[in-house]
C-alpha cells in the first residue's frame, strides 16, 4: 500500500471524528489530531482502534504514544504494514 | 501545581462504543477495567475515568506530548471525589455529573469548580475572554505554550493566575486558579 492510499483511508477513519468546526481541507503531514482537527481526546484511542480493524494491523502502546499528527499516524502505519 | 480540568459531553460521547473490551484495553489498567464494570453505570464511570487521566495530565504539563492514557491511573471513584496516581503522586479530584456533562478538575479554584459555558456557534475566544471577565485582570490574553497549555499573558508578562480549559461539542470548561 502506498503512502497515499494509506492517506487516503486513514482521512477516512478520521472524518467522524472531527471537532467541531474542523475540516479536512489542506491536512498536511504536520496536522496536530487533537489541536488542528480538534479530536477529541477520549476519542484519539477510537481513530487507533480503527485503524487497527481496517489495516488489519496492531498498534501497541508505544506506537499509540507518537501518534499525535497525521504524518505520524501515516508513519506507524507504513511500519507495522511493512 | 497548576490547575486541571475536563469535561465530557455525555451525548456526543454516547455517539461512540465507549465501553468495548478492546478500547478498555487500550485505556484502562486491569484494575480501572473492574471499576467499571462494576460500577452502578459504566458509561458514565468510563467518561469520568477518561476526564480524570486528562485532568491530572493537564495540571502536571508534561513539556513533551504524548498520548499515554496507562501512564495515570485512577484507583478510587467515591461520591465526593476521584482518587488518580501519576508517577507514584497521588491526586485528589472533584467532579461534578450533571444531564448533558461531566466535569472533572483538580486544584484550587475561583467559585470552586470550573466556569462552564456553552459557546456552540459563537465565537470561541470571544466566550473564553468574556468567561474570564471580572476574575482577571483587564487586557490579559489567554496563549498556549508548546506543550498545548493555556497561559494568561498581560504587558506586564505571565499572570499569577493559571487556568485549564476543556471543550467538547458546543460545551467549555475553564477552571482559573483561585490564588
Amino acid at each position: 500500500m502506498t503512502r497515499t492510499e494509506i492517506e487516503s483511508k486513514l482521512l477516512e477513519i478520521i472524518s467522524p471524528y472531527l471537532g467541531e468546526g474542523a475540516s479536512l481541507d489542506g491536512v498536511s503531514a504536520e496536522t496536530d489530531l487533537l489541536r488542528d482537527l480538534k479530536i477529541n481526546s477520549a476519542h484519539l484511542v477510537d481513530v487507533i482502534l480503527d485503524a487497527e480493524e481496517v489495516f488489519d494491523i496492531e498498534i501497541d502502546d508505544e506506537s499509540a504514544e507518537k501518534m499525535l499528527t497525521v504524518g505520524n499516524a501515516i508513519d506507524i502505519i507504513e511500519q507495522k504494514l511493512a | 501545581m497548576n490547575p486541571g480540568c475536563d469535561l465530557i459531553n455525555l451525548k456526543a460521547h454516547a455517539k461512540f462504543d465507549t465501553l468495548s473490551e478492546r478500547r478498555k484495553r487500550k485505556l484502562y489498567s486491569r484494575q480501572e477495567c473492574t471499576l467499571i464494570s462494576n460500577a452502578g453505570d459504566p458509561f458514565v464511570t468510563e467518561a469520568l475515568m477518561w476526564a480524570s487521566k486528562e485532568t491530572v495530565y493537564k495540571a502536571t504539563r508534561p513539556t513533551f506530548r504524548k498520548f499515554a492514557p496507562k501512564d495515570f491511573e485512577v484507583i478510587r471513584i467515591t461520591e465526593k471525589r476521584i482518587e488518580a496516581v501519576h508517577q507514584g503522586n497521588l491526586f485528589l479530584l472533584k467532579y461534578e455529573i450533571l444531564s448533558d456533562y461531566l466535569v472533572v478538575w483538580y486544584g484550587n479554584l475561583v467559585r470552586e469548580k470550573p466556569i462552564v459555558v456553552r459557546w456552540s456557534g459563537r465565537d470561541y475566544v470571544k466566550v473564553l475572554q468574556d468567561s474570564l471577565e471580572g476574575y482577571v485582570q483587564e487586557g490579559l490574553k489567554i496563549v498556549k505554550e508548546s506543550s498545548g497549555a493555556p497561559l494568561l499573558i498581560g504587558n506586564k508578562g505571565m499572570s499569577t493566575k493559571k487556568l485549564s480549559i476543556s471543550h467538547h461539542e458546543g460545551l467549555l470548561a475553564i477552571a482559573l486558579s483561585a490564588g
